[in-house]
């Protein structure tokens, strides 16, 4: 195999395409080719620039096309047949000898129903009180989420209960407690972008001691960086209080990401707390990313306090 | 639930279900979206479009191939679609000239894709700057091509599919699209 055809598949080496025996003879080439391991290199190289343009979706972008596209369905659904004679005998269609068994199921049902009166989809989507309950709600008493259980009851007996994605919206004043624990409940719903906004709207009232210990521990134990963020951003007016420092200090040496591990390290500087220093020459000892660590030291250097020591 | 269960919960009509499925893909869907487009606003119109598909056309959908393909199916046609139209107005000079002298009107574009990321900065400009004109230099598909493979980590066959092609085209923009930026980037690597 002669080296532009090795070069070739360098590329798909990296992306992880070829064949096991492939691969063997990309190494083998390589191993006494010098042009083509310097090739791999440039190309592992290429790929490292790569690695810093993927961008991240921005948590308030998805927020809004997720909420959006919620009320977009919600408008599409009314168009839409709960009953859909297509899924279920696509559903039919995968166990062999259900078919012909389905089919005439399916005839019988189409028979009896025009006999009947009326059909089945009128029984189905017909005018009998249909209950709308969505897929999750949060107790405002208790600030609980819980899961609601669609209930119905109709004189007819037919009913139909479904969860529809919908908004769900409250209105009150900020300082409702009601609505403070329903955002503050918020917090920890398994949507990200849920909990972002619940951030959002909470970053006002940080005074408030529960909050800011709810953000805390956000910003402290939450697995999605954007929502980690969002709270770093509303715990910032609070960078000198003794607790938030304390988690600052934690972040800046353990969370994964160095977007946050980086914003961490100037509000941490802006606190001019006298542990600062300290929390800075542990960064220098820990950090292997570059800018993260020409941060610390630029910060060091700002407070005149030692950083050649590491 | 696995991803079958969930599908066919959804084309039965099950909005948690449609819900769950739109949450495993949508931050990728957005990514993609986000990268090919570079606009924050033309990135929602093709998650909104997509998934408005993917809800209308999911009865019709029969496993004939992954829902991962199909999905990305619908949102690669929309994002060529933009792109095809972003390449019209492209043609619009951004440089002008004016009285007081040239004015890059693309200068005073805001840029969207979350620069002030510390990560961001430590690429250096140049480098940056290049591997962007590379890619706007590319093709729509050996565009598609490379985001796909590099930013959403899609297997080429997978690509192939989803793009309408073979999993050899796929491979043939990827080598076009690697090799413009190798001869670009060259000094700097």
């Amino acid at each position: 195999m002669n080296c532009e055809t090795i070069k070739d598949l360098l590329v798909l080496l990296n992306c992880g395409e070829l064949s096991f025996e492939e691969e063997e003879t990309v190494e083998s080439h390589v191993e006494s080719c010098t042009a083509c391991r310097a090739e791999r290199q440039r190309l592992q190289r290429l790929d490292a620039f790569l690695e810093l343009e993927t961008t991240a979706v921005p948590s308030d972008l998805l927020a809004r096309c997720r909420r959006d596209l919620r009320a977009r369905l919600a408008r599409e659904a009314p168009h839409r047949t709960w009953f859909s004679p297509v899924a279920l005998w696509q559903s039919i269609g995968s166990i062999p000898w259900l078919k012909p068994t389905g089919a005439l199921a399916l005839l019988a049902v189409g028979f009896m129903s025009g006999r009947i009166g009326g059909g089945v989809s009128d029984r189905l989507m017909g005018p009998g009180p249909v209950q709308l309950s969505s897929a999750h709600s949060v107790s405002a008493q208790t600030g609980t989420p819980t899961e609601a259980e669609p209930t119905t009851a109709s004189p007819e007996g037919s009913q139909v209960s479904y969860r529809p994605i919908t908004q769900t919206q409250s209105a009150a004043e900020p300082n409702d407690a009601r609505m403070r624990n329903l955002l503050l409940a918020a917090i920890n719903d398994q949507d990200p972008a849920l909990r972002v906004d619940s951030i959002d709207l909470l970053q006002h009232r940080c005074s408030d001691e529960t909050v800011r210990r709810a953000l805390l521990t956000a910003l402290k134990s939450d697995k999605n960086s954007g929502v980690r963020l969002k709270a770093l951003d509303a715990l910032r007016p609070y960078a000198q209080n003794p607790e938030t420092r304390v988690v600052l200090a934690g972040v800046v040496l353990n969370d994964n990401s160095p977007t946050i591990r980086a914003q961490a390290i100037d509000l941490l500087v802006q606190s001019r707390g006298t542990d600062v220093a300290s929390t800075l020459q542990e960064v220098l000892r820990r950090e292997e990313n570059p800018y993260i660590r020409e941060r610390s030291v630029n910060a060091l250097r700002a407070m005149k306090a030692s950083a050649g020591t590491f | 639930m696995d991803e079958e269960a969930l599908i066919r919960a959804a084309q039965a009509g099950d909005h948690e279900a449609f819900e769950r499925l739109v949450k495993q893909y949508d931050s990728s869907v957005l990514r993609l979206a986000t990268n090919l487009l570079r606009s924050e606003e033309d990135a929602y119109d093709v998650y909104q479009e997509a998934f408005l598909r993917v809800f209308r056309n999911l009865p019709k959908f029969r496993f004939d191939c992954s829902f991962n393909t199909w999905l990305y199916r619908i949102v690669n046609n929309l994002c060529v679609d933009y792109l095809r139209r972003k390449r019209v107005r492209r043609t619009e000079p951004s440089v002008l000239e004016t009285e007081e002298g040239s004015v890059d009107r693309l200068a005073s574009v805001p840029d969207t894709r979350g620069f002030a990321d510390p990560e961001r900065r430590l690429l250096s400009q140049e480098v940056h700057d290049r591997i962007r004109a590379v890619l706007d230099g590319l093709t729509v598909r050996e565009r598609m091509v490379f985001e796909l493979r590099h930013f959403q980590g899609m297997r080429l066959k997978e690509i192939g599919e989803s793009l309408g092609t073979t999993e050899e085209a796929a491979k043939n923009c990827l080598f076009r699209a690697t090799r413009k930026l190798r001869s670009e980037l060259g000094g700097l690597l």
